[in-house]
């Protein structure tokens, strides 16, 4: 049996804040992060627990992309959301 | 035409209950010097939120870099309120955990409470009531959090049924 997939989910402690087709997302630091277009997308998809691999299928119907191209553009936002504390690992 | 305080009150009013009819709302694109004293009427008032989702709904015409304009000003506002929200809620969790009695007043509060979108109500200063019996162990806590007293306290400090008001600020400039 192999190592089960990492799942990501939103902070439930973060501030948020949403106008138009950006997401204003205050984690760890002082320093509030926006996420716009796709990058507000992607937060949107994190509303419930998923894998990389279910992210970019939820994305590349969105976007009519391909979610081998989705997950390797999103797996270094996805890192970065969870270095300053705006996703969470799901255990 | 309008002027840019008419249309700013306008705007700052959207979608809000008893606001003016959206015919006060401009149906062309505003010339550039009306929108540029519009839009800096509206960031001071903080109600990017208002004038964002006029636009949005085709309330308030605007060209497209009218709009993102608004957003680009609206996207600030927010990163302010993040900053203050969690400031007001580290403070109040740290009261409550000293058995201070305190509540949220009025922006931060209302953008939770009365508004349908908390984008909706910016703000530039958080408000907090302190129970009068631990107003002394909330300014102490004030102080262990990082801030100081912008202004001295006023009112009476023998009853308990007087009040006392003082603002406080942090290192970063939030109030």
């Amino acid at each position: 049996m192999g190592i089960p997939a990492r799942r990501w989910c939103r902070n439930e402690f973060v501030h948020v804040r949403r106008a138009a087709d950006r997401v204003v997302v205050l984690a760890d630091s002082d320093e509030p992060r926006t996420l716009r277009g796709t990058g507000a997308a992607l937060w949107d998809v994190f509303d419930s627990p998923r894998t990389l691999s279910e992210a970019a299928v939820v994305l590349s119907g969105q976007f009519s992309s391909d979610p081998e191209a989705v997950e390797a553009d999103i797996a270094p936002v996805v890192d970065e959301l969870e270095r300053v504390g705006a996703l969470r690992v799901v255990e | 035409m309008s002027s840019p305080l008419d249309l700013a009150r306008a705007a700052t009013s959207y979608g809000l209950p008893g606001a003016a009819a959206s015919s006060s709302l401009p149906a062309r694109p505003l010339d550039d010097t009306t929108w540029g004293l519009t839009l800096r009427r509206v960031v001071a008032s903080r109600c990017t939120g208002h004038l964002a989702a006029s636009i949005s709904d085709g309330a308030f015409a605007a060209t497209d870099e009218q709009a993102s304009q608004v957003l680009d000003a609206h996207e600030t506002a927010l990163g302010v309120d993040l900053v203050l929200e969690r400031l007001l809620v580290v403070t109040l969790t740290s009261l409550a955990a000293s058995d201070v009695r305190a509540r949220a007043l009025k922006g931060a509060a209302l953008a939770h409470a009365a508004y349908p979108d908390p984008a909706l109500r910016s703000y530039g200063d958080v408000d907090i009531l302190v129970d009068a019996a631990g107003y002394d162990a909330a300014v102490e806590h004030l102080h262990d959090l990082g801030a100081s007293a912008a202004t001295r306290s006023r009112g009476r400090a023998s009853s308990t049924a007087s009040a006392r008001a003082s603002a406080w600020s942090w290192p970063t400039g939030t109030r």
